[in-house]
């Protein structure tokens, strides 16, 4: 019982730690857009390293979900509607399954990144040169999270639909114009807003995890490898925590 | 001019430096020396402002390093140059983009005028033309000038160096004790000095402190230190290894 205390306490002292974290970033948003440079570059490489997964990854999230929703509307002679599995794809695995790859690929790089920079006084170098960590090395990251993750949702959105409406007309026999037709005729424009917003929040949160986890690292090479795995679980966590938290209160809207 | 008092640090419940206090007279160089552990570059980073003291003061030229406010710890930083122990160069950057960093931050110079200031720096710490190389492909004694070029920067009037020659064959570090004496002599500048190589510091300091488990034990000049009667003073100048009661320490379990 007293290591779930202690757990319970790390969590909340590591939650508590990030929000700080970020509110601080916010705060530094000016200087980050301020060396447009810094920020360009995080763009890029954002946007760079993650276009070719997540396309082929929507692809095959639209892929599968045909698949299974076919299947399962062709038992209730029902497979004409195949095309509402793009509303899944909008409402939840677009954005949910977007931030997972770039959790992995680009959360897991910022900690890997300043997990070194930590080991080898970079960080301190920064600080004894009067810059804040915070504004230099979160705020660009995490404008670039934001700015971007929503950017590829809609990516991955259209690569898994294109996907759908493709095993739609191989698997399920009906044609792409009636699997866009179910779709449109259902998708509703706050419907598409809201994973937008849950884009923006899920970028964030990938960012300051990935690079909170960077500032944590110690203990060398083992340490950096440590942190870039936490950041990888921590971010997948956070998002789900906070998938369902903002998934409530936008249907409360 | 820096001014230590009763300065106490802590990493937690371990208690690092206790009631340590000195002063670093304008143009001085002062020399830390004692063994790995002993609190030498938590010091260094009290004088730095990278860590708030548990108790006492650092104040440098009358101002307390850890009650600055953002703006004035900057314009503190402007005048103070540090050379990291690793070095501390961006890996991410060339040894130019390194040594630039600092006054594009905090000048408006054209990118030119930043080059040639660039060039002159690297030249003055022996690094002419490796401006375009990557840290990676850096000897240790290279990333070390390179640091000292990137401190150099601001020309600034305090420096602080952590081990500038630590790692470094006798020759290198030969070199780099000359260029911190014409650095002196050049910028007019303070400095503090982490170091272990005896014969080094005796050669640079002006005043040396011997730490030992976090107090400070000796101070004086080279001479003085040279001189002191202290048994651990005389143990660690003439390099003693440590031994218990049977005189053996660690080397009874080599047998």
């Amino acid at each position: 019982m007293p290591a779930f205390v202690e757990s319970v306490k790390r969590t909340c002292a590591a939650a508590y730690d990030v929000a700080a974290l970020t509110l601080d970033s916010i705060r530094h948003i000016g200087y980050a857009l301020k060396r447009h440079k810094l920020l360009f570059k995080q763009l890029y490489e954002v946007g760079n390293s993650s276009l070719v997964i997540v396309g082929v990854f929507g692809l095959f999230v639209g892929l599968i979900l045909v698949l299974y929703g076919g299947d399962q509307l062709r038992r209730f002679n029902q497979e004409k509607l195949v095309g509402l599995t793009g509303l899944a794809i909008v409402w939840e695995f677009g954005p949910v399954f977007t931030a997972f790859i770039v959790a992995g690929r680009i959360g897991s790089a910022y900690a890997a990144e300043i997990g070194t920079m930590q080991v080898y006084d970079e960080i301190d170098a920064l600080k004894s040169m009067g810059i804040k960590p915070e504004a230099y090395l979160v705020s660009p990251r995490l404008v670039a999270c934001a700015l971007l993750l929503p950017l590829l949702v809609i990516y991955a959105d259209f690569a898994a639909l294109m996907g759908g409406a493709g095993m739609a007309w191989f698997y399920v026999r009906v044609a792409p114009r009636e699997f866009f037709r179910i779709f449109f005729q259902y998708l509703e424009f706050r419907e598409m807003a809201r994973s937008l917003v849950k884009a923006v929040i899920f970028g964030g949160i990938i960012a300051v995890v990935g690079c909170y986890h960077g500032f944590k690292t110690t203990g060398g090479a083992a340490g950096v490898g440590k942190s870039t795995t936490q950041s990888v679980v921590h971010s997948l966590l956070a998002v789900l925590v906070a998938d369902y938290f903002i998934s409530k209160i936008l249907l409360a809207l | 001019m820096i001014e230590v008092r009763d300065l106490e640090a802590a990493y937690g419940e371990t208690s690092v430096l206790q009631g340590i206090s000195l002063t670093v007279q304008p143009q001085e160089i002062m020399v830390i020396m004692g063994q790995s552990g002993c609190g030498k570059s938590t010091f260094l980073r009290h004088l730095i402002g990278l860590q708030k003291p548990r108790a006492g003061t650092v104040q440098i030229n009358g101002t307390h390093v850890s009650e600055m406010s953002h703006k004035d710890y900057r314009a503190f930083c402007r005048s103070v140059g540090v050379l990291f122990q690793s070095g501390g160069l961006f890996n991410s950057m060339t040894v130019g983009q390194n040594v630039a960093f600092p006054l594009k931050e905090y000048t408006r110079l054209a990118d030119p005028v930043i080059d040639i200031v660039v060039k002159l720096k690297l030249q003055q710490v022996g690094l002419g033309g490796v401006e375009n190389q990557m840290p990676s492909e850096l000897s240790g004694g290279m990333k070390k000038r390179a640091g000292l070029a990137r401190a150099l920067a601001l020309d600034p009037n305090i420096l602080f160096l952590d081990e500038p020659t630590t790692g470094l064959d006798p020759i290198i570090a030969a070199g780099i004790d000359e260029l911190i004496l014409r650095i002196r002599d050049i910028y007019q500048a303070t400095m503090v000095v982490v170091a272990h190589d005896i014969a080094s510091s005796m050669q640079i300091a002006d005043k040396i402190a011997l730490f030992r488990d976090g107090k400070l034990i000796e101070l004086g000049s080279p001479e003085e230190i040279r001189a002191s009667r202290n048994a651990y003073v005389r143990q660690f100048l003439n390099r003693q290894a440590e031994r218990d009661e049977d005189g053996e320490g660690a080397l009874r379990y080599l047998r």
